[in-house]
């Protein structure tokens, strides 16, 4: 097993600390990013979807203002939005640099994406159930909690998983500002310096987590579903 | 009530949680005791591009544990080198060592970097390569020639293209040329600009391309297959600015730590590591 990986991973074995070091550095980078930016996603899809107009709470000017920056934000290339972000990020982290610099311009380049998921998530609820609850008596909030929320988790867990395997590819490209990574990994060796292993290494790897992540993603779709 | 299908997918969730869990404190364990080796020793942080000078630093490590100096180097290895200033100049590294002076300077007059050069490290050749011709003459109007895109690289090649008498430089003594200052061009060859590790793999698309010496070595060819390589005369005042060198914020410039290192470097071990990597070294060893 060894022999036949030293034979076929040459410049992955001679590095099996980097390779573990930035493997470890993609899944903190994945897991924090994430959890920070579904939060944050989660605030935004609610209050796009309640202000919308036709909504439960209309308010022209909060809908436009979030949906424009929604839309200004995901037009920014993310290797230029991670670039420009650095003094931000170095006032808000501290530093710019490393698995810890990467985790600002990650959940600013991934938020707006998740929201406009969650939103899309939080649209598939039928307008029968939010009357019947309005009928019942039920305040905003209990509306959003219960109904929205509560009714959408399947859709919700969809659109996570999307936006989680999203993420890992923009993992990636945070390597150019030192933050580290398989991407980063794969582009300074397998690209960089033609090292075609290390690159199929990285595949490899990500393809099981992207698989890992559906999996997860399925089964708590199952669980959840009615 | 629980379907059949959600029971089981509640266990193998489960099963999966646990799976998971038990990697995470393995992981953990692993780093803890990694943390608990690393001892007491004094970390210097060196700021590299790319990872073709690996050889050369494992070599400097070695040196300095066999003088017991209990200096210990954490290498941060980015993909562009503007970072890695942006880093040095804010204390996130100590040293860098992946620029020339030309380099050097071209970012300290953009940005106000006060860095200092500590030591001089080697000098690595910018030659033209080509896949479909044997010599420059072979050149023809409409041939595109593939240079690197970052400035410092571009402006060498320019001068490399002159001297090969593809192009005529208005000045080929002015420190970072773009192509508008291509006085004439008699070959009539098409400069483009690409991105430097990329253009060994295009090559064969191209007439002709110049690019760093490191992905040549790691693609593996020989800077000696070049078609036109201008000549690399030590303490030649031309080639000065392309003179690699570890650099320190002005602030550290007298850190006896690092002295040491740049002493590391500059033997004979690393010399020979360097040549063997078609560099040419810049200090006595």
């Amino acid at each position: 097993m060894l022999d036949i990986l030293n034979l076929w991973f040459p410049n992955v074995m001679s590095r099996l600390p980097e390779f573990f070091d930035s493997f470890v550095q993609t899944i903190i980078m994945v897991a924090v990013a994430g959890l920070i930016s579904f939060v944050l996603a989660i605030l935004l899809g609610v209050v796009v979807t309640v202000t919308k107009p036709g909504g439960l709470y209309p308010n022209r000017g909060v809908f436009n203002v979030i949906d424009k920056l929604i839309n200004l934000f995901r037009s920014i290339p993310f290797i230029i939005l991670a670039a420009s972000l650095v003094p931000i990020t170095r006032f808000i982290m501290g530093t710019a640099i490393g698995t810890k610099g990467a985790l600002f311009p990650l959940v600013v380049g991934i938020t707006p994406f998740f929201a406009r998921q969650i939103q899309s998530a939080l649209a598939g609820i039928d307008s029968g159930l939010i009357e019947a609850a309005q009928a019942m008596g039920m305040g905003l909030p209990e509306i959003i909690w219960r109904v929205y929320l509560r009714e959408a988790i399947p859709s919700i867990i969809r659109v996570s998983v999307i936006t989680l395997v999203s993420l890992i590819d923009m993992t990636a490209v945070v390597g150019v500002v030192g933050g580290g990574g398989l991407g980063d990994f794969a582009i300074r060796y397998g690209y960089q310096r033609y090292m075609m292993d290390v690159t199929i290494a990285t595949i490899i790897v990500l393809v099981l987590l992207v698989g890992l992540v559906e999996l997860i993603g399925r089964l708590l779709v199952e669980i959840t579903e009615h | 009530m629980a379907t059949k299908k959600q029971t089981r997918a509640k266990h193998q969730l489960f099963a999966l949680l646990a799976v998971i869990l038990a990697v995470v404190l393995v992981v953990a364990g692993i780093n803890i005791y990694r943390n608990a080796k690393a001892g007491k020793e004094q970390t210097v942080t060196v700021g590299l591009v790319g990872n073709s000078d690996d050889a050369e630093w494992k070599d400097v490590q070695a040196r300095l544990d066999e003088e017991h100096a209990n200096i210990k180097l954490k290498y941060k290895t980015f993909q562009d080198g503007i970072y890695a200033n942006q880093a040095l100049a804010n204390h996130e590294l100590d040293i860098t060592a992946f620029q020339h002076y030309a380099f050097l300077h071209q970012e300290e007059k953009e940005k106000g970097y006060k860095f200092t050069p500590i030591g001089e490290t080697y000098i690595s050749p910018l030659n033209l390569y080509s896949q479909k011709y044997k010599s420059v003459k072979d050149f023809k109007s409409g041939d595109k020639v593939a240079i690197p895109n970052n400035t410092t690289n571009l402006g060498r090649s320019l001068k490399v293209l002159d001297s090969a008498g593809l192009i005529k430089l208005k000045d080929n003594t002015k420190a970072d040329p773009t192509t508008d200052d291509i006085a004439s061009n008699p070959s009539g060859i098409d400069i483009e600009l690409n991105d430097p590790a990329s253009i060994i793999n295009l090559l064969p698309d191209y007439a002709g391309g110049i690019t760093n010496t490191n992905f040549i070595v790691d693609a593996g060819k020989k800077p000696e297959d070049a078609i036109y390589a201008p000549k690399l005369k030590p303490g030649d005042a031309s080639f000065k600015p392309y003179v690699n060198i570890i650099v320190a914020n002005t602030s550290d410039k007298d850190n006896k730590t690092f002295r040491k290192i740049v002493e590391a470097y500059h033997t004979q071990t690393v010399a020979k590591q360097l040549v063997k990597d078609h560099n040419i070294p810049m200090f006595k060893y």
